[in-house]
């Protein structure tokens, strides 16, 4: 994440750059009003790739090392191969990785309008 | 008074001379533009003028004082794109100028202060056509009203000195004809000197006091590295065109032709910009 971060403040244009310093801008107030904003958006959008393989640990520590959570109880009852109560364990984390996601995407729409117009544009 | 004074500058790239021996004298005031082929150093000239590159020799004077080495509050800057920031609004974007220079660490500014900038902001804002949009970001503005955003961003600061690196480029001949209209009339009401890069021969006898070009001399393959461009022509505009003062023809005969109406691309009539 951190250096997804790094590439996407390397990607602004130069132009931006220089413009802030003709605005008068010292580093630190270009960074914390040019590059840092710009840079937030695409952190939101990091932590939603991660999505996928927290939840992965997640899972797999509730397996090994938990006495609570859906994926302890996965395992709980995998040594029956009880599918019918597995299944819609496997559904619910679906549905909440789902749902995780599209909040996230939702918070970055309200949070930084301009990233969505910027998208379309 | 900001007057520029540009004496024996080369620029050289590693063994690539760019440009050579590139002596001006900008008056106070006066509307510079630079002309000249693809590749020739007019950008790389802005760049030094700009701070944004140092010139292998020679000097660059700014009212007798050299040039800081970084891009700074006195010389203001439009480039062809990304001029204006994405992530702020079109007032965010015209506010930054103050906002960094007034306040030090937080960058931002509250209370009176900011009402004051704010107020100036919109006058700015409404004097480059801008008013009703000062809610958009410039991802919703035309390409001709991100440009005069862009103006309006630059002029805030009152710099000595306006750059322009091909500004109008990238619009369409009708938009263009208007914001040569409003760039005049900033240029006639502010203390500015302007130095403009362009393309457009037209543009730069349109709307210049002084027409400059930049060619190389000598220009086949095997001597393209070792000799660079310089000022082949220095053409003063005929009647002087002076900053404040109505032209000697009325209406100005080589002017920028005035449109009457609606601008193009003004908020109002744009398809995405409904009046708040």
């Amino acid at each position: 994440m951190i250096r997804d971060l790094a590439l996407k403040a390397l990607e602004l244009p130069r132009e931006q750059i220089v413009k802030a310093e003709t605005l008068g801008g010292s580093s630190w107030q270009i960074g914390l009003r040019v590059v840092l904003p710009q840079i937030l958006p695409r952190l939101i959008t990091c932590l939603r790739l991660q999505l996928g393989p927290a939840w992965l640990f997640l899972i797999a520590a509730e397996a090994i090392s938990s006495d609570s959570g859906l994926g302890y109880r996965i395992f709980l009852v995998r040594r029956y191969l009880s599918m019918d109560v597995i299944f819609p364990y496997v559904v619910w984390i679906t549905l909440l990785a789902v749902i995780m996601n599209y909040i996230l995407d939702r918070i970055r729409i309200a949070v930084f309008p301009w990233s969505e117009l910027e998208k379309q544009a | 008074m900001s007057e520029l004074v540009i004496e024996k500058v080369w620029k050289e790239y590693g063994d690539q001379i760019v440009l050579e021996d590139v002596s001006l004298t900008v008056a106070s005031r006066a509307f510079v533009a630079l002309v000249g082929p693809s590749g020739c150093g007019k950008s790389t000239f802005l760049r030094m003028l700009l701070g944004q590159e140092r010139p292998t020799r020679g000097t660059i004077l700014l009212d007798g004082e050299a040039l800081p080495q970084e891009p700074g509050p006195d010389r203001g800057v439009v480039f062809q794109r990304y001029s204006v920031f994405p992530h702020l609004t079109v007032l965010g974007n015209v506010l930054l100028g103050r906002e960094l220079s007034a306040s030090r660490y937080k960058a931002k500014l509250f209370g009176a202060a900011r009402r004051n900038a704010v107020d100036e902001a919109r006058r700015l804002i409404g004097e480059v056509g801008l008013s009703g949009a000062e809610d958009k970001y410039p991802a919703q503005l035309s390409g001709g009203m991100q440009q005069r955003l862009a103006l309006a961003q630059a002029l805030i600061m009152k710099p000595k000195v306006l750059l322009l690196d091909e500004p109008f480029g990238a619009l369409d001949p009708g938009i263009r004809a208007e914001i040569h209209t409003l760039m005049k009339r900033l240029w006639h009401e502010t203390q500015m000197t302007v130095v403009m890069v362009t393309h457009d021969m037209r543009e730069a006898f349109t709307l210049a006091t002084r027409v400059v070009a930049f060619e190389r001399r000598r220009d086949r393959p095997e001597e393209k590295e070792r000799y660079g461009a310089t000022i082949t022509k220095d053409i003063s505009i005929w009647p002087p065109r002076l900053a404040g003062a109505p032209s000697v023809f009325s209406p100005d005969r080589d002017g920028p032709v005035i449109s009457l109406g609606l601008r193009r691309d003004d908020p109002a009539s744009s398809p995405s910009g409904e009046k708040p």
